[in-house]
């Protein structure tokens, strides 16, 4: 039987030997760490590389990567190539989830070790790649397709201008019925 | 709410206590009634955004209703509205303590769907870091148990662990918390190089440190044993017929784990053990979480001495389009049996994702355990319990 207290004074003494120990506190700021080459920081583009494919826009689950694109002839082929013109990452919006990086062919889009993101506004935090400014507030045309039955798909089509008059005739005959 | 034979089952309360639960209108010799009182959301022990309105005469709690709801960020909806590996980020912050099991269960439900295979390679890893996220979970969890009874120095050993094992995940997937590292069709990326030795380096580092830092430091602390013994007390049969998972339900002396009876993965390649407790009360579920976690040393052990080489990532389309129908996805969360249930019309995006946590249902144990103990046990009751509020709320 053991006695009371006991397990307090031997959990005491576990603690009395931590004080021996090495600190593993670190002072953030002063003292960083390295980080792991696999890292996934804040992004950034190299624009030389960029073939506008559009692939990381229209991957990205969060609208954070918006590209302006038109044709140029940028290498002097003759031949005119889809070029970005603009290109904004919004940081606010980007949850570091990688897949615009996987997807992009050309490894044109990268994650740097850079991960203390902080402004006093949210449009300071989109960072613009292109030579032309890109809106960031403007949500880039989502990619996704949903597959919808014919007849909802038409009125999803419409938006506001068409749902107003649909709704009408729909309402008349029941108010007739109920009469 | 309880039922009326119920309520009168409930024994060894105060007079008017019993008398309430029992459902007749109570007076003191002052005239006082019960106190109703909000406990809650914005409250240190209710491990996130948590309200409990309870009904209190003197200490002694009457009846204890939680309210959800709070950090609902509508996963279900919005997973819809996305392409099938744009999923995986969103179930990532559903159960932000074990991350990795989260991913894991929405995978295993896209890939019935897309019927592809696995190779031996991917399925050890994510064996392998489904159990380091085990661990991550579970010593925490006796940590907060720990904080909530007024000990503060167990969440401190706790955390320097948990930090340790993120720094290890961070190296594999990039990230300390969100990971995105399972992904549909393998993981993303194969083990850095020379990571297996540094992960067996730690397994044999923390086997030690577990045991002669933590556990003792715990184990036998009288007032431990005083707030945790017979608290929470529940029977087989009460935590069958509340349909809780995890270690709610392993506490109670039911072996009943998804990874051993339907089991997914590498798990069909391992030897474990089932961790019960016959106690079926907090200090049985804190031997439990004890003992899973020594459960997932050994395993973690039996993967990295046999790793399968290979490749990672099976080969499919750039463009995922399952089939339709449905596919469910059952894995063993450190909270419990978590299943996800995606329904596919053919399209990029899923029909429909329905995400069945463990924390929304363990929760019912507040309302039918927490009526005839005292205010003080409510936050050994919510360690037995161990629910986290992203989890709950989806």
């Amino acid at each position: 039987m053991p006695q009371l207290g006991q397990g307090i004074l031997k959990g005491m003494g576990i603690t009395f030997k931590h004080i021996f120990d090495k600190k593993i506190t670190r002072a953030y700021p002063e003292y960083k760490r390295d980080l792991p080459e696999r890292s996934r920081g804040m992004l950034t583009v190299d624009m030389d590389r960029c073939i506008a494919c559009l692939q990381c826009m229209r991957i990205c689950p969060d609208h954070c990567i918006s590209i302006e694109q038109t044709k140029r002839d940028a290498d002097g082929s003759g031949k005119p190539k889809p070029y970005a013109i603009g290109f904004v990452i919004d940081d606010s919006r980007c949850m570091y989830c990688s897949l615009c990086v996987e997807v992009c062919p050309v490894n044109c889009i990268y994650h740097t070790e850079e991960f203390e993101a902080q402004a006093y506004n949210r449009l300071e935090l989109a960072r613009q790649f292109g030579e032309r400014p890109v809106d960031p507030t403007i949500d880039p045309k989502p990619a996704v397709k949903k597959k919808k039955p014919a007849g909802k798909a038409a009125a999803g089509q419409g938006a506001e201008g068409k749902a107003a008059p649909k709704k009408a005739p729909r309402k008349a005959p029941n108010k007739e019925d109920a009469a | 709410m309880l039922s009326e034979e119920r309520r009168t089952e409930q024994v060894s309360l105060g007079s008017r206590a019993s008398a309430r639960l029992a459902g007749s209108d109570i007076r003191d010799e002052f005239g006082l009634e019960t106190l109703d009182m909000n406990m809650g959301p914005q409250h240190p022990a209710m491990h996130g955004l948590l309200r409990l309105i309870l009904e209190l005469d003197g200490e002694t709690v009457v009846r204890c209703d939680p309210v959800m709801g709070y950090l609902h960020r509508s996963k279900e909806k919005i997973s819809e509205n996305r392409m099938y590996p744009a999923v995986v980020p969103i179930t990532d912050r559903i159960d932000y303590m074990n991350n990795i099991a989260m991913e894991y269960g929405y995978c295993l439900a896209v890939e019935k769907l897309l019927d592809v295979e696995i190779t031996p390679r991917a399925d050890a890893i994510r064996a392998l870091m489904n159990e380091f996220g085990r661990i991550m979970s579970h010593i925490p969890s006796v940590g907060f148990l720990m904080l909530e009874l007024g000990a503060f120095t167990p969440i401190l050993y706790a955390f320097r662990e948990r930090e340790r094992i993120q720094s290890i995940f961070e190296a594999v997937t990039g990230a300390r918390m969100m990971f995105h590292y399972i992904r549909i069709g393998g993981v993303k990326a194969d083990l850095p190089e020379g990571m297996p030795e540094k992960m067996w380096e730690y397994i044999e580092g923390l086997e030690s440190r577990f045991d002669n830092d933590f556990v003792d430091l715990i184990e036998g602390n009288e007032i431990f044993r005083a707030r945790t013994r017979g608290v929470g007390k529940m029977t087989p049969e009460k935590a069958l017929e509340m349909g809780l998972t995890g270690v709610p339900l392993r506490c109670t002396g039911v072996p009943f784990d998804v990874r051993k009876h339907y089991p997914y993965g590498w798990y069909k390649n391992l030897d474990f053990d089932v961790v019960t407790d016959a106690a079926g009360d907090v200090e049985g579920s804190y031997r439990c979480r004890i003992g899973e976690v020594r459960q997932s040393i050994r395993m973690i052990k039996q993967i990295l001495e046999n790793l399968p080489e290979g490749e990672v990532m099976a080969d499919m389309g750039r463009r995922l389009r399952p089939r339709e129908g449905d596919g469910i996805g059952r894995v063993e969360s450190a909270r419990g049996e978590y299943a996800v249930h995606v329904v596919s019309d053919g399209s990029d995006t899923p029909y429909r994702v329905h995400y069945r946590t463990p924390c929304t249902v363990n929760m019912q144990l507040l309302q039918e355990i927490v009526p005839g103990h005292y205010l003080p046990d409510i936050m050994p009751i919510m360690g037995l319990i161990d629910p986290v509020s992203g989890a709950w709320d989806k």
